[in-house]
């Protein structure tokens, strides 16, 4: 590990001792000028990453009808046109990953694109080849990021993308897990693999990751991606059934899916949320929530009291 | 697989408007077998009735080639791809379609008395619902005429119709060509219900009411045995 990675680790871990802090001293944390949304970086590189990304799961699973796939173009594109980067897909979400994939191609790669799949069977050797599948069905020669899917094998997994890593097939490993799933065998997986991203649900509602994954990935210097930021829909169509608070104006929200972003992407330990829409206009308002003000710990206190009142 | 680990919602990985568009896609692109097999299905209907008597195996045949094509053509080339349990479903579709074509095709059940059902009214009446009623359910809940599900090349009428041919004869394996239709009944009440269909209790319904149909006589006999 070079040493600006570590001076970059310490930093960060320095920022979380001293929370309650805002969102924006946070080391690495950033707001561009130039009207990009603000990112965090990846511990393990220091590498930029936009706060909202996009998950795949159901909005991408078209398969190959034509009408569907121009909406999900429509919605890459203005996922990309509002500073986007991460998208995360896996090959156990049907078609996704060659919808993507398709989609890219009528957007002409896109600049900024940050590749996220996952590597899902129980098979070793299998892997490998669905790895090459991957890539063929998104259209690149090299993905960013490979995660083993839900800790299906997770350690043969692992090997085979660590060797990737090392011969420079891949970027950047991870294990993901869903839905509170199998949280004391991930702790186990992030203390003793050396792993950049860790994939888990964290919501404004599912908050068990605050205990001890998310203090874990903070003091081992791992990327934490936040699945299920609405809880695959119902939490949102549960709170927006409410007026807005007044403090949402504090933090430059004018909807309910932007309060529940910021709070999950203003927590120190999370590098971004992962959002999944197969619409233009709700494109553009999770991708608001990357911009303006952001909740300190007193009122992400305050927030999620209130959402829990609801 | 560590299946334990996936709850319902994880096993269906697309929405509603991508399964009604599966069905708009499916029909148009395998054109004109949503109307061959649903000819087929009529054609089965009116000529299991002679007038010596019921010739249940031509209905049968037909019923079991329109399995194998459902499980082949639908199941494991146009549903597998959005799910990966489409492949087992459409394993499921080909075993049901052989089997019934092996046990009820060999089997000489034209005219024979011991093989038909005493009462065919029930089978008669769910056979009717899955050919011409169950298709315009579809519209219900705002569907084209042209993405409607249809006996034959789609799943849930030829499954509910199935169960309406099962009624209609007495065999000893009725029992065992029972299970995969009413496990498919139980799978696609569950997969509508996820994605929130409001017609997706027909299914299950569907299951029940063959279920009750069968199990009535004996219930309603040991009755009597007891009130004599």
């Amino acid at each position: 590990m070079d040493r600006s990675c570590v001076s970059s680790r310490r930093a960060f871990l320095a920022a979380l001792a001293v929370a309650p802090l805002s969102f924006l001293t946070l080391p690495g944390n950033s707001r561009a000028v130039d009207g990009q949304p603000y990112s965090k970086p990846i511990p393990s590189t220091g590498e930029p990453l936009p706060v909202v990304g996009m998950g795949t799961w159901i909005t991408f699973n078209v398969g190959d009808d034509p009408v569907a796939q121009d909406v999900r173009t429509d919605v890459l594109r203005a996922f990309f046109d509002a500073g986007g980067g991460m998208i995360d897909s896996s090959p156990m979400y049907g078609t996704a990953e060659a919808v993507v994939g398709s989609c890219l191609a009528r957007l002409d790669r896109p600049e900024g694109l940050f590749s996220a799949t996952k590597v899902w069977t129980s098979s070793t050797a299998e892997g490998v080849e669905q790895i090459a599948t991957s890539e063929r069905l998104w259209g690149l020669p090299r993905l960013d990021l490979l995660q083993v899917h839900n800790l299906l094998n997770w350690s043969g997994h692992l090997e085979t993308l660590s060797a990737m890593k090392a011969d420079g097939e891949v970027r950047y490993i991870g294990i993901t897990t869903s839905h509170g799933r199998r949280h004391a065998e991930l702790a186990q997986i992030m203390e003793t693999q050396p792993i950049d991203f860790v994939q888990l649900t964290y919501n404004i509602a599912d908050r068990e990751a605050e205990t001890r994954l998310l203090p874990l990935a903070a003091e081992r210097g791992i990327a934490v991606i936040a699945n299920r930021p609405f809880q695959g829909g119902p939490l949102v169509d549960r709170v927006k059934r409410h007026p807005l608070p007044g403090w949402a104006r504090e933090i430059d929200c004018t909807a309910w899916s932007q309060v529940l972003l910021k709070f999950i992407v203003s927590h120190p330990a999370v590098t971004c949320a992962i959002p999944a829409t197969s619409r233009v206009d709700h494109m553009e308002e999770n991708m608001a929530a990357a911009r303006g003000a952001m909740p300190d710990a007193a009122l992400r206190r305050r927030m999620a009291a209130d959402v829990a009142a609801l | 697989m560590d299946l334990l680990s996936y709850s319902l919602v994880d096993l269906i990985p697309f929405s509603r408007e991508t399964y009604f568009r599966l069905f708009e896609r499916y029909n148009i692109g395998v054109w004109p077998a949503p109307i061959i097999g649903l000819a087929m299905g009529l054609t089965a209907l009116f000529t299991a009735r002679r007038a010596d008597g019921w010739v249940l195996r031509a209905p049968f045949l037909l019923t079991a080639a329109c399995w194998v094509w459902v499980g082949w053509v639908f199941q494991i080339h146009w549903y597998a791809p959005l799910s990966w349990p489409g492949i087992y479903f459409g394993i499921g579709f080909l075993l049901q379609g052989l089997m019934m074509a092996v046990v009820l095709g060999r089997r000489p059940l034209a005219g024979s008395p011991e093989g038909v059902a005493r009462d065919p009214g029930p089978g008669l009446w769910i056979l009717v619902f899955a050919l011409a009623l169950q298709p315009l359910l579809g519209l219900l809940s705002g569907r084209p005429w042209y993405g409607l599900e249809v006996f034959g090349s789609a799943p849930d009428p030829t499954v509910v119709a199935t169960l309406g041919f099962l009624l209609l004869v007495r065999h000893p394996l009725r029992w065992f060509l029972s299970i995969i239709p009413l496990a498919w009944c139980l799978i696609s009440g569950a997969t509508l219900w996820v994605l929130g269909v409001p017609t997706w209790s027909v299914m299950p319904l569907a299951a029940a009411l063959y279920l009750g149909v069968v199990a009535w006589p004996r219930v309603s006999g040991r009755r009597q045995l007891k009130d004599s």
